[in-house]
């Protein structure tokens, strides 16, 4: 049986950075990954901008809704309210592979081609120094790291007021992308009162994004198609599964899709890791000199506890705490559609109290127009034809704020691996529950959030909790260590008591910063790849 | 239910793709949300009413539901766009809205009252 030299589980953000990292550097990499890709009538999204396909395609309904209404959701509000039709793919066959059993905490997981980052929301912030610290990474490479990564899928920003919260040394980034009507009037209103908001402790600035404005390589500047949330027409949204599509074309890059990593096994002088075959259900044993798990910490979490660790253990968990406010902005009352609309976070607000650019919470402002009005009717709490007049009226001034806070670990924020009934033989438990001072600090800081954001003419509606795990930020599982403690990770991101298995995603920060993690974890996994390649 | 929703009966076309779609959805329909959906078929005049007392009453209800499916098929039709799509509106329409939202909350208090009466 061949022996691969390094063997990169999975194809999300942090996978496709690790591999790459590991690719041009020269050494053979073999990508093990799930890789569910999205099939269907469903999937095909025409090259056209959403107003003009609301008003003359008869086929619209395949995509914005699903041929048989299957995007058209109930229940109650949970997380992936916004995966569409197109992307369904996101959750295909997770409840049957890796499967969760918890009623405090609702992750959303994806065997994806790509991963997660299908349907990521594209933000790149820079994680502040402190921050760095805290989270147990190196404030040089990690830096180095941002560079790299921002070099390889090009970033749209603006150095602003909230510079030093979202970019910090960032060079050679992109025009961040024109704003819509709702998003001016805030940053106008920010600036006509912005000693006394930042008086405050409150700083607003434009969203970094992983979207270019301009051509880059052979994808397209963004067209303001407005059709964020179903295609990725053009490219000009960077997601896993391009980078991932142009390693296969590298002589030292293999793709095995269709399997799911189980578990592992180091031996003298290389290590065992067995997959299961999704189509037929049998296992598949594979042997590399260096393993990479880069399956979110989640699923490293799950994969090494079923490798190394009993169902006694537990493994820390950090998830950001995440609530969200629809607002409303009266100026905007019955206007009409606007044909320019982003449908990515374009302002970025940040608490910050202190000045001290740690600890801080963030807002991130979006409007709402392609994600239909049927979503929003439905919690509107009248009958259904009213609350649609009513919805119409009020589309055009709608804002949505989603503010997420920063983690800490404790021992009500665990996950453990229990025996079951399932195709992997086990399920992973999840405790969550926020102590009441953090529960109540957040509280008051959404209060906060309001009241700036009412200076600034927006008006927030009510508060929605749509139940921890919905930030879709998870890390912590295998925190950083010094100590070499059990399920532990050396700070190269080598799993500690191995001697080649690394761990490329956030499994190992030991503190979860507000600002959403993904930038962060792409930097970590590209520095982790460099360690692996040196064998640090 | 399609007249009810935008004012205008649906075409056959979009009436099969509601068919097609509560099918394919198959929820487990209550004892009291049958009630509802045969008083419904039996007198299709009484759907806003009754839709009115749902989101607080039975906010997870099949027949809420049901309309919902058909309001979402509704606006994924270029035939309906004009009904869902943001207008520009004369500064005077906040007071039709606020009429509309009078007019709900009556039919509310009326609809919770009838919903009762027909799943006792």
């Amino acid at each position: 049986m061949k022996i691969i030299e390094y063997l990169v589980v999975g194809s999300g953000c942090s996978g496709a950075v690790a591999a790459e990292t590991l690719v041009n550097k020269g050494a053979r990499v073999t990508m093990l990954d799930t890789g569910i890709e999205k099939s269907g009538g469903d999937t095909k999204v025409p090259d056209k901008d959403f107003l003009s396909i609301r008003k003359t395609d008869d086929q619209q309904y395949k995509y914005l809704i699903g041929s048989k209404a299957a995007g058209v959701g109930w229940g109650d509000v949970g997380k992936g309210e916004q995966i569409t039709p197109p992307r369904k793919h996101i959750l295909q066959d997770v409840e049957k592979y890796i499967p969760i059993d918890s009623n405090t905490f609702s992750p959303l997981e994806s065997l994806g081609y790509g991963g997660l980052g299908i349907g990521w929301g594209l933000q790149c912030w820079e994680y502040s120094q402190a921050d760095i610290k805290a989270a147990g990474l190196d404030t040089k490479k990690m830096s180095r790291g941002y560079q790299v990564v921002a070099d390889r899928i090009g970033i749209s920003a603006t150095d602003d007021d909230a510079g030093r919260y979202t970019i910090g040394d960032l060079k050679n980034y992109q025009p961040s992308p024109a704003m819509d009507r709702n998003h001016q009037y805030i940053l106008s209103k920010y600036a006509a009162k912005k000693t006394a908001i930042n008086q405050a402790g409150f700083y607003l600035g434009r969203t970094p994004l992983s979207l270019i404005t301009k051509d880059k390589d052979r994808r397209k500047a963004y067209a303001y198609q407005d059709m964020d949330f179903y295609s990725d027409n053009g490219q000009s949204a960077w997601r896993p599964w391009m980078t991932v599509n142009q390693l296969k074309k590298q002589p030292n890059f293999e793709y095995l899709g269709g399997y799911l990593v189980t578990g592992f096994k180091e031996l003298d002088d290389h290590t065992e890791v067995y997959a299961l075959n999704l189509k037929d259900q049998s296992t598949t044993t594979f042997r590399c000199r260096r393993l990479v798990l880069a399956t979110s910490a989640l699923g490293s979490g799950r994969i090494v506890l079923r490798s190394l660790g009993s169902s006694s253990d537990r493994l820390p968990l950090l998830c950001n705490p995440y609530s969200y406010v629809p607002c409303v902005q009266p100026r905007f009352l019955g206007q009409a559609a606007e044909p320019k609309k982003l449908g990515f976070t374009q302002l970025s607000l940040f608490m910050d109290k202190q000045g001290d650019n740690q600890g801080a919470s963030v807002a991130s402002l979006y409007s709402y127009q392609s994600l239909m009005l049927f979503r929003i009717i439905r919690h509107v709490p009248l009958d259904f034809k009213d609350a649609r007049v009513l919805m119409q009226y009020l589309t055009s001034s709608l804002v949505i704020m989603g503010i997420h806070h920063p983690d800490t670990a404790s021992k009500q924020k665990y996950l453990q691996l229990n025996t079951a009934q399932t195709p992997t033989g086990d399920i992973l438990k999840i405790g969550y529950k926020l102590n009441k001072r953090d529960a109540e600090t957040w509280q008051a800081r959404e209060k906060e959030f309001m009241a700036v954001m009412r200076k600034m003419g927006t008006y927030g509606l009510k508060r929605v909790d749509p139940g921890m795990g919905a930030s879709i930020h998870y890390a912590g599982t295998l925190p950083y260590s010094t100590t070499k403690k059990r399920f532990s990770l050396h700070k190269s991101g080598r799993l500690h008591g191995t001697r080649s298995i690394y761990i490329a995603d956030s499994s190992g920060f030991q503190y979860l910063p507000a600002p959403g993690l993904t930038f962060s974890l792409m930097a970590n996994a590209h520095n982790v790849a460099e360690s692996a390649f040196l064998n640090e | 239910m399609g007249a009810y929703l935008v004012g205008s009966q649906p075409s056959k076309k979009l009436i099969d793709r509601y068919v097609e779609a509560i099918k394919n959805s198959s929820s487990q329909v209550s004892h009291k949300d049958q009630k509802l959906l045969t008083y419904l078929v039996r007198n299709p005049w009484s759907i806003g009413i009754i839709d009115a007392a749902l989101p607080f009453y039975r906010p997870h209800s099949e027949v809420r539901r049901r309309i919902y499916v058909m309001l979402a098929i509704l606006e994924a039709s270029p035939s309906y766009t004009e009904k869902f799509l943001p207008v520009q509106r004369n500064p005077l329409y906040f007071f039709y809205i606020a009429w509309v939202g009078f007019k709900a909350a009556v039919k509310m208090l009326v609809g919770s009252v009838w919903v009762r009466l027909v799943i006792r």
